[in-house]
């Protein structure tokens, strides 16, 4: 269990495309060796989770093939890779909230012949928890811990699984700057150990301090693995990005009108009772585009929920065209004349089992164009279907239901729907995340249009190309907080760089 | 894909897909019988024909054995369009029963207490609001379980179950603590005496049966419910909401509304249901009234495939079921529990697809992934 040079895990060419076309991973090849924290480092849809669910056994690669200590070994599940000794902890945490934290660590471990007994396993994670100082009380029930908590169940589940490397994904997103440390700690424990840890992560600074060596992967390949004594901030964030992140100048000059949407000090909370967005503040004037770049997590959708009124502010206050918005329901601001293009197309911007027709009827059903004494106007919603399918080129019948639709023409629904709301703002949140060229070139050019009509368009993406191409200013969220505020071409690939991976915080 | 009557592919692959799991529901009821040693084929035909010789007319086989069915099928194709609007919005309403049971009681106490010259102006204005405070009474009823699915996120399922006990048990109660005194227990079970003459709805001489004009009420609200769930923007919202809740409030509609709009329409229809078998049918409250008409929504609703021209016909159908293997035994000499057996095989196969389509929405579509 020395740390050496041997590689412990080679990953060679593994590449996974998905049944849908989508290529996750091109060949990726790299090694972890014994006893290092290695740092996998990338943006969002670099490939860093599709990888390391393929080496935990939670996907089947398309090609490549994976060797620990120099055999090939091939997963058809979780169990197989727990079975070699490699466990992992994703970011959601995989936790029975209602059970304790023992009853958690015991689940699937048994009490049958042949296996471990409840006071064997006890013992065990007693031990491991002392000698490695994870604070966890065993007969709390989950749902009752702190996250960070919760993580050092996961953390002594696989321990006490006797695993040898430890896969964290983005450990760090849900804790708070304390719990961060006490995780770091825990990981050079681990280390001195002979654990093997691969930290998956956005975030430059915690690369830098905890791992021995780190990979960058953009775009579903491997740009680099170094040494992190000879890395530096700068050098990462420039991997991490790319060179190539030059807006594509393609639009004129914008005519700015009145401000449209204000955000001022916004606070809110994120699901799990953290302070997702930490005072954020920004206005976006009538014929701009107004771009936030960053990975996802940082804040963003909380953003978009308040703004849209699915989610109530701490504090602060939205306003749209002037009106506080921050305890209006969505329907009133809507009548406002916000339209929403929201993250979570499948979830939340359509209904998939029912019809093109009534999901483009979706938000604006109450409209006297289409209700009249409670009753539907069959004629206006029928043709406001046909007009839109031909207007947007939707490859699909009326009656066909959202569900049998690809994703592109599902997010042109989505689009359509929106833009015929006539409004005067649009938040767009990932609108091309998962579409093919065609339909992202798409929304882009109608998010333009939108532009050039006059409209404020609060763009919000983790998509780098897609916020300088696209915006007149941009700005990069990172834990609730936005930096930058400067017109794209005005930044370089390494600063935006920085700042995504929160290492140059400024306002 | 759909001509002008509106009528879809998927509709039509629908009704073939419905038909095609009845008649293996039909066949295995058929291996079922032959193994234990009776013909599946005489029995089916005195479940659907009866037998002249033994007197029996099953579901179809005279004017008896038709009004029978038609009189059932008004109860449990009410409780099926209860069962359709809740299950539409996504919520699984299985108090029907217990609402129909208060409804029956309260349209009891009313229909009791007044009384007016039959015929009269004042009688039939009596027997309309007893009629009207029976769906009232079913109305408040299901309040309780609304109120505590959307103030504490009571499930419904486990609130509307219980309280069909209390329904049930709370009218028995007071039916022997007021009404058998002075009736004494008579051979007929826990039952009131009968209701004043004015709120009796009669039963009219049809071909030489009695036509239950239960039917009348049944027909009338499957007509709203078509208008409210195929037309209105509150059928819209219904549908937006049982399928995806989070697009729903993306929508701008207001998700609890609506679950509290449906389980309390669901119980204004089951307080309706009681009030036909007090006063369309019984003409007293009889506490063995129901055979689980409340229940028997859910099967109906399922195998309607939540639609209400689907639903009348699948009320009708399991009616006929239901009257029909009535007269299984005495023409076959098949154990009544074997019949039993089979009507269950063949209700329990016809609502799988429905029930499918109801699980469908807790199957996440394909295609979504992290990175």
């Amino acid at each position: 269990m020395r740390l050496g040079s041997d590689p412990y895990i080679q990953i060679e060419a593994v590449r996974k495309v998905y049944p849908d076309g989508v290529q996750a991973l091109s060949g990726v090849t790299v090694d972890f060796r014994r006893g290092e924290v290695h740092g996998l480092l990338g943006e969002n849809g670099a490939g860093k989770s599709t990888l390391m669910r393929i080496l935990f056994g939670q996907i089947k690669p398309t090609g490549g093939k994976i060797l620990i200590d120099g055999n090939q070994v091939s997963f058809n599940s979780p169990h197989d890779a727990i079975s070699h000794r490699i466990g992992m902890v994703f970011q959601h945490f995989m936790l029975v909230s209602s059970f304790t934290g023992f009853e958690n660590i015991m689940l699937g471990l048994g009490t049958g012949k042949g296996l471990r007994s409840e006071q064997d396993v006890r013992k065990s994670s007693e031990n491991l928890a002392l000698r490695l100082g994870l604070k966890v009380n065993l007969d709390e029930t989950v749902e009752n811990m702190p996250m960070g908590e919760r993580q050092r169940v996961e953390i002594l589940k696989l321990l006490v699984r006797n695993v040898d490397l430890l896969i964290l994904d983005e450990p760090t997103s849900t804790l708070t700057p304390f719990e961060t440390d006490e995780l770091l700690k825990v990981m050079r424990r681990l280390k001195e150990e002979g654990k093997t840890i691969i930290f998956v992560t956005h975030k430059l600074r915690e690369a830098l301090s905890a791992c021995d060596r780190i990979t960058v992967m953009r775009k579903g390949a491997r740009v680099d693995t170094v040494e992190a004594k000879s890395a530096d901030l700068r050098s990462l964030a420039l991997m991490m990005v790319g060179r190539e992140v030059l807006p594509e100048i393609r639009k004129g000059t914008p005519k700015l009108r009145d401000v449209l949407l204000e955000v001022r000090d916004l606070v809110a909370l994120s699901d799990t009772g953290n302070e997702a967005l930490k005072g954020v503040s920004f206005q976006i004037r009538g014929g701009e585009i107004f771009g936030i770049a960053g990975v996802a997590g940082n804040g963003q959708k909380e953003l978009v929920e308040v703004i849209t009124g699915l989610r109530r502010a701490k504090s602060g206050a939205v306003l749209v065209g002037g009106t506080e918005t921050t305890t209006k329901s969505p329907r009133d601001i809507y009548d406002l004349g916000l339209a929403h293009i929201p993250e979570d197309r499948l979830g939340r911007g359509v209904v998939l089992p029912l019809s093109v027709r009534d999901n483009l009827l979706l938000g604006l059903q109450f409209r006297p164009k289409f209700e009249e004494h409670m009753l539907m106007k069959q004629g206006a919603i029928d043709k406001n279907a046909r007009d839109l399918i031909s207007t947007y080129s939707i490859a699909a019948t009326e009656d066909t239901p959202v569900r049998s639709l690809s994703g592109g023409n599902i997010q042109r629904v989505v689009v359509a729907r929106e833009f015929s709301k006539s409004p005067r703002i649009i938040v767009a949140s990932q609108p091309t995340t998962g579409l093919d060229i065609s339909a992202t070139e798409f929304v882009r050019q109608e998010l333009l249009k939108m532009r050039d009509d006059g409209k404020a368009v609060l763009l919000i993406s983790s998509e780098l190309e897609e916020v300088t191409g696209l915006s007149d200013t941009m700005a990069v969220i990172y834990e609730g907080r936005l930096a930058g505020f400067k017109r794209p071409e005005e930044f370089s690939a390494e600063e935006i760089g920085l700042m995504m991976g929160g290492a140059k915080v400024e306002q | 894909m759909s001509n002008r009557f509106g009528i879809s592919r998927e509709k039509v692959n629908k009704v073939l897909q419905s038909v095609a799991i009845i008649v293996f529901g039909f066949a295995i009821g058929g291996i079922i019988m032959f193994a234990v040693g009776y013909d599946p084929i005489a029995a089916y035909s005195a479940m659907f024909f009866g037998s002249k010789e033994k007197g029996m007319q099953g579901a179809f086989g005279g004017i008896f054995g038709i009004l029978s069915t038609i009189r059932e099928a008004s109860f449990i194709i009410l409780t099926g369009l209860a069962a359709q609007i809740a299950f539409s919005a996504g919520v699984f309403n299985v108090g029907i029963e217990g609402a129909m049971y208060l409804g029956a009681f309260v349209s009891f106490m009313c229909a009791y207490s007044f009384s007016a010259p039959a015929g009269s102006v004042l009688g039939v204005l009596g027997a309309l609001l007893s009629i009207l405070a029976a769906m009232i009474a079913g109305l408040l009823w299901m309040s309780i379980p609304a109120f505590l699915k959307i103030k504490r996120g009571a499930h419904e399922v486990v609130t509307t179950i219980m309280l069909n006990y209390v329904a049930t048990s709370l009218t028995e109660l007071l039916v022997v603590k007021f009404f058998l005194p002075t009736t004494g227990v008579p051979p007929g079970g826990i039952v009131t005496p009968l209701i004043s003459r004015s709120a009796m709805i009669p039963q009219i001489d049809f071909m030489g049966g009695q036509l239950n004009l239960g039917f009348i009420p049944t027909i009338i609200v499957a007509i709203i419910a078509f208008i409210v769930m195929e037309r209105s923007v509150v059928g819209y919202s219904i549908k937006v909401v049982g399928s995806n809740p989070n697009a729903a409030k993306y929508a701008g509609i207001e998700v609890g509304r609506i679950i509290l709009l449906v389980m309390l329409a669901g119980g204004a229809m089951g307080g309706l249901a009681g009030a036909i078998a007090v006063q369309f049918t019984e003409y007293r409250f009889d506490q063995a009234f129901s055979p689980g008409y409340g229940t028997s929504g859910i099967p109906v609703a399922l195998i309607g495939r939540l639609d209400v021209v689907g639903i009348i016909l699948a009320g009708l159908f399991i009616a006929a079921l239901h009257i029909g293997a009535q007269s299984i035994q005495p023409v076959t000499g098949m154990p009544s529990q074997v019949s039993l057996l089979i009507e269950g095989v063949i209700v329990f196969s016809a609502s799988m697809p429905g029930a499918f389509d109801l699980l469908k929405k807790y199957i996440k579509p394909k295609g979504e992934k992290n990175e």
